[in-house]
């Protein structure tokens, strides 16, 4: 297809603004008169999109150049440096606007039903108490566990963390119920009045985060983390908490009601990070060690997923192995590398731990990494190599295809894209809502150990997928956020 | 501008967007967000201080949305309401521009393109990769370094037109390329 060609006036009138330099007022006068044409009208819209658009494009396709294929560069590569981009805009924006921090996590999801799954870390469900997370948005009402952790999410932003063993059921929009366990309440401004029920009474909050235990004894331990909240005792006046303040209810003492300290530390507030950086800055090989004490709550076959997210270099990833309090308890020795979709190789390193070997204690990962060699001349200068290791358990090994069949949602240079994996085994990708025929046009997708791997053909490539929960979906050799789960 | 757009208002006991989707969302505008301020006022030199006080605008204001509120427009909206103002500004230190009925119309015009933005950028990308290392490096210093092309002509000993007149050639064909790929997408 030919597009009309502009005029030559119009074009550098429009090149000389492009370019910064002010027209006198007989040429401003002038191009205004060749913006009537319709035609004109379109190649000068056409240009200023393309002016707007390209710091973005160029960004995107400056950062990895997939070996020496300079000239082809693919079509989602350019992404790549918009997420690191759109990271520290935001780390950037925070902190010149709001000082405060926010989880990088997906948006709890705001829907009619009263509260959501929206986190599971760890968890070993008590027999028979095991909700279908499958089903329909996993919605919340009984959650019985034995261990690990679960962020339920109310569609009013109050979010509950729950901490196993525990026996919480949601009652409804507003409330909920601790039957056994521990618990930290968060209630953002506009939800206050959220009443957590409990044998012997209720807490209503009021606008604030508070800490609830119902042990085993019968006994219930209260403290407010900040702000403020009502005990309700029946037939009594409602005793007001403020911040730092605990009682216990039904303790041993002689009060029914008793002061305590606050033992601000026994209590899990969110559910902690679970994914740990790692950077390659130098052509040394380094040993790299993270804490991942607070993953490893039971025996499970762990597989630890080394992701590239920024930088020139790819990573060749050795020795991956977990230890308890210093001493090795399983590892994989494989080679793998991790980089742009060409250079990911077995970036997953199996870490079976039998359940007999399972112990408290201080757990960490270590593993061995260094640059790929350079295989392109125009990767030079100093190594940068930059990502995260994931860490999990479950549905990693044990998903099936129709775990993944779905839309899936996630973002990348900024933008919302929507990646959906047919039941007929093609795959099909939209951003912000439009569909973009001709980007996984002849892909199939196919499901192996828990593993989903797509064809990507005009890449002759092949990426992965696996699940963490049935909501989320991690692209292990794109440095792609996660995609949560569309409904 | 006649048709502005407005924004849809929602229940309010929908809970506001949250911060890290909200970002994403607003961040996601900002390449087709500086192509529209750039067709209604086209001094690139302006053009990202007013792109990024309309970001900051909206999301100063983050609170007041909900989900499904067409931030999009409601962002559009602001830039060109700053845009206004800014113009103002720019025409009491002489700063030749379009003036204010071309600017209505061209703003119109742009805004009925704002669906492709994303059909654009993906072209855009693809024909990119079509370009000579020697073209994208010179595309790298002007968008991604913003360097000066009058100091890389100094360097390289040639005549700072040459280069002037080597992105207006990429320009065209990034165009020609672009509008390729749209029409065989439609």
């Amino acid at each position: 297809m030919t597009v009309s060609p502009p005029s030559p006036e119009l074009r550098r009138l429009v090149d000389r603004l492009m370019e910064g330099e002010p027209l006198a007022r007989t040429e401003m006068a002038r191009l205004e008169d060749l913006l009537e044409s319709p035609e004109a009208l379109a190649y000068y819209l056409s240009i200023t999109s393309q002016e707007g658009l390209m710091p973005e494009a160029v960004a995107a396709a400056e950062t990895a150049t997939p070996g020496a294929k300079r000239r082809r560069i693919l079509p989602f590569r350019q992404l790549i440096q918009a997420v690191a981009a759109s990271v520290i805009f935001f780390i950037g924006w925070k902190i010149g606007t709001t000082g405060s921090s926010t989880r990088d996590q997906p948006a709890p999801v705001v829907e009619s039903r009263p509260a959501r799954i929206t986190g599971l870390m760890g968890v070993e469900w008590n027999a028979g108490e095991e909700p279908d997370l499958l089903s329909r948005a996993a919605t919340a009402r009984r959650l019985s566990i034995r261990s690990g952790l679960v962020e339920v999410t109310y569609a009013s932003g109050v979010r509950v963390t729950l901490e196993g063993p525990a026996d919480f059921t949601v009652n409804d929009t507003t409330s909920g119920k601790l039957d056994a366990g521990k618990l930290v309440a968060s209630v953002p401004k506009g939800a206050e009045g959220f009443r957590v029920d409990y044998a012997k009474g209720n807490v209503v909050d009021l606008g604030t985060e508070f800490a609830m235990d119902a042990r085993n004894d019968g006994a219930m331990e209260l403290g407010v983390l900040d702000g403020k909240v009502n005990l309700n005792l029946p037939g009594e006046a409602p005793r007001p908490l403020l911040v730092n303040q605990s009682i216990v209810h039904g303790g041993s003492g002689d009060e029914p009601v008793q002061a305590i300290p606050f033992d601000r530390e026994k209590f899990v507030r969110r559910l902690p990070a679970r994914d740990f950086r790692w950077d390659m800055t130098s052509f040394s090989p380094k040993t790299l060690e993270f804490d991942v004490s607070h993953l490893i709550w039971k025996g499970s076959r762990y597989r630890a997923i080394f992701k590239w997210i920024h930088g020139q270099d790819a990573i060749v990833v050795r020795d991956v192995a977990l230890y308890c309090d210093d001493k090795l308890v399983v590892g994989d020795s494989h080679t793998g590398s991790t980089g742009i979709l060409q250079h990911v190789h077995d970036n997953r390193y199996q870490l079976d731990l039998p359940p007999q070997e399972f112990r408290r204690g201080r757990w960490t990962i270590r593993a061995t990494i260094e640059p790929m060699e350079r295989l392109s001349p125009n990767i030079t200068g100093p190594v940068l190599s930059q990502g995260i290791l994931q860490l999990e358990e479950g549905l990693v090994t044990t998903a099936n295809p129709a775990d993944f069949i779905g839309k899936w949602s996630y973002y990348a240079l900024g933008r919302r894209y929507v990646r959906e994996f047919h039941a007929d085994g093609t795959v099909s990708l939209s951003v912000e809502g439009q569909a973009i025929p001709e980007a996984f046009e002849g892909s199939r997708w196919t499901v192996e150990n828990g593993v989903l791997r797509a064809t990507v053909p005009d890449q002759a490539a092949v990426e992965e997928h696996v699940l963490r929960n049935p909501d989320t979906l991690i692209f292990t050799s794109r440095p792609y956020d996660n995609a949560t789960r569309m409904r | 501008m006649e048709r502005v757009m407005e924004p849809q208002p929602d229940p309010a006991t929908d809970p506001p967007l949250d911060e890290v989707g909200f970002t994403r969302e607003l961040e996601a505008l900002r390449p087709a967000l500086r192509g529209y301020v750039l067709s209604i006022f086209p001094h690139p030199n302006w053009c990202e201080d007013i792109v990024q006080e309309s970001m900051l605008f909206a999301w100063e204001r983050r609170a007041e949305f909900r989900p499904g509120t067409n931030l999009k427009a409601w962002l559009f909206k602001a830039a060109y309401f700053k845009t206004l103002a800014q113009r103002r500004d720019a025409q009491r230190d002489k700063l030749v521009t379009f003036s204010e009925d071309v600017l209505q119309r061209i703003a119109g015009a742009a805004e009925e393109r704002l669906h492709e933005a994303d059909h654009r950028l993906h072209a855009l990308q693809g024909c990119l990769s079509t370009l000579k290392p020697e073209e994208f490096a010179l595309l790298k210093l002007k968008y991604l370094d913003r360097g000066s092309l009058t100091e890389l002509a100094r360097r390289q000993s040639m005549a700072p037109n040459r280069l002037q007149k080597a992105l207006s050639r990429l320009r065209l064909a990034l165009r020609q390329c672009i509008e390729t790929k749209l029409a065989q997408l439609s």
